[in-house]
């Protein structure tokens, strides 16, 4: 009979990562040693209590973490209102843009001056918190794509970015 | 994490398809496989991200037929690597106190948690105890030849090693959580 095996045999027999002879031979082995066979059972015991533990811990991706790649390939990171909708959805989004929309309109005051934020941002702000996909490209309408659209939109995309990124501060 | 961030490019429709497919395919093993080498939902999730945007850059890169997981879990591997470089110690110092509150039970209450979870949690909470106190290869070694079911050709090819180092840090790295098991246990 051969020596007993060591637990390095055994952790590679357990990993079918011996040439087939060596294999073979600690099969062969386990099936006359008790005392090897106890340690085998050991190792082996040692692999299942790591796969029901990460069985145990499996977790969902976040849910937002897809949004967040395809926003950092699209250039941006979410908005904080896109942040917003993702988690109030239309319900109660919609109302509320409204509110703000009216509250906007009506404390601008008509000819005086160029107005801060353009209709563009709306449209666009509007389709974010309509949409249940927030993030998905058919939603988003560019401020840039649309007829007219000026120079303070895109100084409010400015705007809306770098707020954003104060959000993402925020821990 | 502070990956450095580099502007991307807008994609093609065939790479956001890519992508798209890939998220949903393989995002959440992506992510279960960085929160196990980080043990961290931030980092975990820094990881991931800053893995699917070099799949991105890199997708004609991949050739089919070959294992897209072990390539993104390549991936995960090197930045995870270069993270800790970049903050040498700080993984090391997050080992929790012995008397310190854990947090592997999850976040039911004990009350309404039902036995057959309780008593898993007691076996978990070792458990994940001692794969903290591993080094980071160490653990990688064991999530990947233990968890994820690798061979160690594989698992050589996703930490970018031989076969013999991948042998000997699995063998290291299965004795050291045995001990630290025990030594648990005799508590």
């Amino acid at each position: 009979m051969m020596q007993h095996l060591t637990n390095n045999e055994l952790i590679d027999y357990l990993h079918n990562a011996l040439p087939a002879q060596a294999d073979a031979a600690v099969y062969a082995h386990l099936e006359q040693c008790a005392s090897c066979r106890e340690e085998y059972d050991a190792e082996a015991a040692l692999t299942e209590f790591l796969r029901g533990y990460a069985a145990r811990e499996e977790r969902e991706m976040p849910a937002t973490l897809k949004a967040e790649i395809w926003s950092r390939i699209r250039g941006a990171q979410p908005t904080a209102l896109q942040r917003l909708a993702a988690l109030w959805r239309p319900a109660m989004g919609v109302p509320v843009a409204a509110a703000i929309a009216l509250a906007a309109y009506f404390s601008m005051g008509h000819g005086t001056g160029a107005p801060a934020i353009d209709a563009a941002y709306y449209l666009q702000d509007h389709a974010a918190l309509t949409s249940t996909v927030p993030f998905n490209e058919r939603t988003n309408v560019h401020p840039a794509e649309l007829e007219g659209a000026t120079a303070a939109s895109n100084q409010q995309q400015q705007t809306l970015a770098s707020a954003a990124s104060a959000a993402d501060a925020i821990p | 994490m502070g990956v450095p961030r580099k502007p991307v490019e807008p994609p093609t429709q065939q790479q956001a398809a890519f992508l798209e497919q890939a998220i949903e395919q393989y995002g959440k093993a992506t992510y279960n496989f960085a929160f196990r080498l980080t043990h961290n939902e931030a980092d975990a999730r820094d990881l991931t991200q800053e893995a699917f945007i070099r799949v991105y850059r890199a997708w004609r890169s991949f050739q089919p037929g070959t294992s897209f997981l072990s390539w993104v879990y390549r991936i995960v591997t090197n930045l995870y690597r270069d993270e800790l470089r970049r903050k040498k110690g700080r993984y090391q110092e997050e080992i929790p106190e012995d008397n310190a509150p854990q947090k592997f039970a999850g976040e039911r209450p004990l009350a309404v948690t039902p036995i057959e979870d309780y008593v898993e949690s007691q076996l978990s909470e070792p458990l994940a105890r001692s794969l903290q106190q591993l080094s980071p290869d160490q653990r990688q070694v064991i999530v990947l030849a233990d968890i994820e079911e690798y061979s160690y050709q594989e698992i050589a090819e996703v930490m970018g090693c031989s076969i013999g180092t991948v042998r000997s840090r699995l063998h290291r790295a299965r004795a050291l959580l045995r001990r630290l098991l025990q030594k648990q246990q005799e508590r």
